[in-house]
């Protein structure tokens, strides 16, 4: 299964749009938003085929949402985007590990992400 | 000039009087002419007379000698009033006021031949009266027979009145003229008075000392006294009518002033200066006032000139002699205050010597030279028993079991001077001895003479007493000093034990007479540490450490200690304190351990919030300038944007080091295969490496070596060192050797490199944190590589030659203490 939508969740909208606008020039169709809640809103009906979600966000976290999901047992193809180092370690604490497919450091490599989007398909 | 004014207003009135007067007179002597022209024509005719009798208007009568009117005029009828018919034949004296006066009136005639204004007063019939003057003469015939009276009378009724206002006029004539008497004596007192006082002016002006002039209104000198001509130089007759400004250095400035007093009525302190003809100025202060005539007219100007220059002078002593007196008085003030000071102190010795003497639990006395009782203090009332009233002037050996032994003492002292510890037993009233010892002096006056005798007494019986008591309180206390678990010593001065109690002879051993450093340490001199006597010099308690010869640690208080002889000791308490300092030192340790533990997750968690804070950031550069590429036209732009990107890389790889630093946590300690770490680390060197270089190994001596450490931690400290040896080395020919050593608790993993070794100045600060020769370095790396090292009670070292190569040595425990972990 091809990954033709993508989502980002991201609080920087700044790194949102101009994410999304590479995304694009790639063929992908973005959609992206700054507000974690409405961006779990999205997960859980949007239909997307890949997920870009940021660790960090005000009020609730990219392991907040994760948390959210796995006890609803929804599962979608989520790659954590992040600048802390730790995250692996974190994800094995809380046991949602199962949950991600990938990690990107910030700043983003957008090669290895191009990369690592078309071996999420295959 | 006086000018008399009207002095007799009766004056015309007078005169009419007088000429009526005159006028009456000259009647009166018409008539008697008429009268002897009558007589003479008598003869001649009596018509003719009888006309002339009839025509006149004084009223005429003849008068019989039986006083009976004969004949009378018209003018006699008309003043009576009655017709002549009736007349005749009556009598004359009817007809008046005062009949007997009429009648001696005629009387009198017939007996003198005449009489001459006798005055009657004529009755009207109407009641009307009038005052006449009778001139009467008697008539006879030829023969000379007096046949009777011919009576004129000359009304003087109008001539009284004018006689009265004659008198009147005469009374105010007269009056006038002392008015005038008077005004004329005053003109002269005053023109006197005047003149007297011209005069005194003129004296009070000559005799000033101040030059006084008098200034006409066009400025010119109308007067001048003596002192204005002394103090010009020039005669008075030269100055009259010149200019008063000339005498002036500022004769405008003098113009001004005399100007300004004509205009205000006067100016006073005027200040100016005059002028001498031999060139001498004075200072003076001008006071003027204008003088007027009687009308009050403006004259001319008054003024007096007050030498100031004099003044001045005078002023400036004054002040001098002022501030001298001050100065005076300030001193006798302070000399005042001084004396009440010295009197103050006076006062309060001789308080603070009473209420010692009376404060003294001795009894204390003065004696007299006759041996009486001169004065006493509380104590020896209460020894005694009497009042103070009744000790003083009585015998003082009358109050002891031996008189003549109490008189004896005394008088010795008069004799010596002086007497200490006399024996006396003193005697109550109530009959209860005690013994006392009796020290006294003499004492005498300013000048010298022996006074009496100050003694006081030392009650003996309470001092035994109180001795044998003190003896058993230093017993009970020493033997609880004894049984004292903790040690316990009195040292003297001269460094021996007086006393140690058990515990400190089962430390130290019995002291006996040998000296402290001898008996405790076992020396031939004192201990060079001893810091026991120190409280001797300060007096204040001292606390220090010492090395006991078994090895223990002694925590030893020193205080100042006084025996009962007075001499001065050193108590010592001492505390032996192993046990607990080695407690101490544990609990300091593990709590160093802890701060530095903090420390580093403080640091830690602001690494790490900082670091990933700046990825975000970049991470939206890094996108935007992705596609800034995809959509540049201009190929120029191309080394622009790839600028952009390496900084941002280098951004990441600095939040790296950053967050390498941050990563120190406390280590996780299990055991380790270190060959298998050292294996990794050098592998991944191999794949990351950019150098073209040889790395040899040689682990042999390690292998199979299990150590207790922090896995990643370890791995962090051999990447640091692989990285910075590659930087070190040269681009070609590069050459980085590992090598091991096995020691019982200890393995050592030296990395040698053949680089361009390491100077001293950079070798003294290379583990310092943020220490760096790289331009892009953090700084970090060795100073972690060095924590990491501390937490595992490890060590990093570090050998150099400059341009040859370095080595560094890791050194590691094989097993963690516990105190770590």
């Amino acid at each position: 299964m091809a990954i033709e939508r993508i989502l980002i969740i991201d609080d920087d909208i700044y790194l949102c749009d101009e994410f999304a606008e590479s995304l694009k020039s790639e063929g992908y169709s973005v959609d992206y938003t700054d507000d974690p809640f409405k961006g779990e809103e999205l997960i859980r009906s949007g239909g997307y085929d890949a997920i870009l979600l940021d660790y960090r966000m005000p009020v609730i976290t990219g392991i907040d949402i994760l948390r959210n999901l796995k006890t609803d047992n929804i599962k979608k193809r989520i790659f954590i985007v992040t600048g802390r180092p730790s995250v692996e370690q974190v994800l094995r604490e809380e046991n949602l590990s199962d949950m991600v497919s990938g990690i990107f450091k910030k700043p983003i490599d957008f090669e290895y992400l191009l990369k690592s989007l078309n071996k999420a398909t295959s | 000039m006086v000018k008399e004014k009207r002095l007799n207003p009766g004056e015309p009135r007078l005169r009419a009087a007088n000429q009526q007067l005159r006028a009456s007179e000259q009647q009166l002597k018409a008539a008697n002419q008429q009268l002897r022209a009558a007589e003479m024509t008598a003869k001649q005719g009596a018509l003719y007379a009888r006309s002339l009798i009839e025509a006149s208007l004084d009223p005429l009568v003849t008068i019989s000698k039986e006083g009976k009117i004969t004949d009378v005029n018209e003018a006699t009828v008309k003043a009576t009033g009655i017709s002549r018919k009736k007349l005749i034949g009556t009598d004359f004296s009817d007809y008046f006021t005062e009949p007997g006066k009429a009648k001696e009136g005629y009387r009198l005639v017939f007996k003198k031949g005449f009489v001459t204004d006798y005055p009657l007063t004529l009755k009207h019939k109407s009641g009307k009266t009038m005052d006449v003057l009778y001139n009467a003469r008697v008539y006879g015939d030829v023969r000379g027979n007096i046949l009777g009276i011919f009576a004129a009378a000359r009304d003087i009724t109008l001539l009284k009145a004018n006689e009265q206002q004659l008198r009147a006029a005469n009374q105010q004539l007269r009056a006038s003229e002392q008015q005038l008497k008077a005004a004329n004596q005053q003109l002269k007192a005053s023109a006197i008075a005047t003149r007297q006082a011209a005069l005194y002016a003129r004296s009070l002006i000559e005799a000033s000392l101040d030059p006084l002039v008098t200034i006409s209104k066009e400025g010119k000198i109308t007067d001048v006294n003596e002192a204005t001509v002394i103090a010009t130089g020039i005669f008075k007759e030269k100055l009259l009518g010149t200019d008063f400004s000339n005498y002036f250095t500022e004769p405008k400035k003098a113009e001004g002033g005399y100007r300004e007093a004509f205009k205000k009525g006067f100016i006073s302190d005027y200040p100016l200066t005059l002028k001498h003809k031999n060139g001498k100025t004075t200072d003076v202060l001008y006071n003027a006032r204008v003088y007027r005539d009687m009308v009050g007219n403006v004259i001319g100007l008054f003024a007096a000139a007050r030498d100031v220059s004099e003044l001045k002078a005078n002023e400036q002593q004054l002040r001098a002699a002022n501030q001298q007196l001050r100065a005076s008085e300030q001193q006798l003030k302070a000399a005042n205050q001084q004396l009440r000071a010295a009197e103050i102190t006076a006062k309060q010795t001789a308080l603070y010597a009473r209420s010692l003497i009376e404060a003294s639990l001795d009894p204390l006395v003065t004696i007299s030279k006759e041996g009486k009782i001169a004065d006493v203090n509380e104590a020896t009332i209460k020894a005694t028993g009497v009042p103070r009233d009744k000790l003083i002037g009585s015998d003082f050996s009358i109050y002891f079991t031996e008189p003549g032994k109490a008189r004896e003492g005394y008088q010795l002292v008069f004799k010596k001077g002086f007497v200490s510890d006399y024996p006396l037993t003193l005697r109550h009233k109530n009959g209860k001895l005690m013994d006392v010892l009796y020290n006294a002096t003499i004492y005498k006056d300013t000048k010298g003479n022996v006074i009496g005798v100050f003694a006081a007494a030392r009650d003996i019986t309470a001092h035994k007493l109180a001795e044998t008591m003190a003896q058993e309180e230093r017993k009970r206390f020493f033997n609880v000093l004894e049984t004292l678990p903790t040690m316990l010593c009195l040292l003297t001065p001269d460094h021996h034990i007086v006393f140690a109690n058990k515990s400190f002879r089962d430390k130290f051993g019995e002291p006996g007479i040998r000296y402290c450093y001898e008996s405790c340490f076992g020396r031939r001199k004192p201990c060079e540490f001893c810091e026991s006597f120190k409280v001797l010099e300060t007096g204040k308690p001292h606390r220090w450490e010492v090395n006991a010869p078994d090895g223990s640690i002694i925590e030893a208080y020193d205080f100042p200690f006084v025996d009962t002889d007075g001499s001065s000791l050193v108590l010592e308490m001492d505390i032996d304190v192993t046990e607990q300092r080695k407690t101490q030192k544990a609990l300091l340790d593990s709590r160093t351990e802890m701060e530095r533990a903090k420390r580093l997750t403080d640091i830690g968690v602001l690494a790490a919030t900082v670091a990933h804070e700046l990825r975000n950031p970049l991470a939206a550069i890094g996108m935007a300038m992705h596609n800034i590429k995809k959509k540049r036209v201009n190929p120029e732009l191309d080394r622009h944007l790839a600028t952009i990107n390496t900084k941002i890389t280098e951004s990441d790889q600095i939040i790296d080091n950053l967050l390498f630093y941050s990563r120190l946590r406390s280590p996780d300690y299990k055991r380790v295969n270190i060959c298998d770490i050292l294996d990794e680390c050098t592998e991944e060197f191999g794949k990351k490496s950019k150098k073209d270089m040889n790395l040899l190994k040689d682990l042999n001596t390690i292998k199979g070596v299990i150590i207790e450490a922090d896995e990643l931690q370890m791995k962090e400290v051999f990447n640091n060192i692989l990285s910075n040896a590659q930087d070190a080395i040269p681009a070609e020919k590069g050459l980085i050797n590992i090598s091991a050593e096995n020691e019982d608790e200890f393995i050592n993993v030296l990395i040698k490199d053949n680089g361009c070794g390491i100077g001293e100045d950079v070798m003294k600060k290379m583990f310092d944190p943020f220490f760096t020769t790289k331009a892009k370095g953090t700084g970090l790396g060795l100073s972690v590589c060095k924590q990491i090292l501390d937490m595992h009670d490890g060590k990093i070292e570090v050998k150099s030659v400059a341009g040859k190569g370095t080595t560094l040595i890791v050194r590691l425990p094989k097993k963690i203490s516990a105190g770590r972990k």
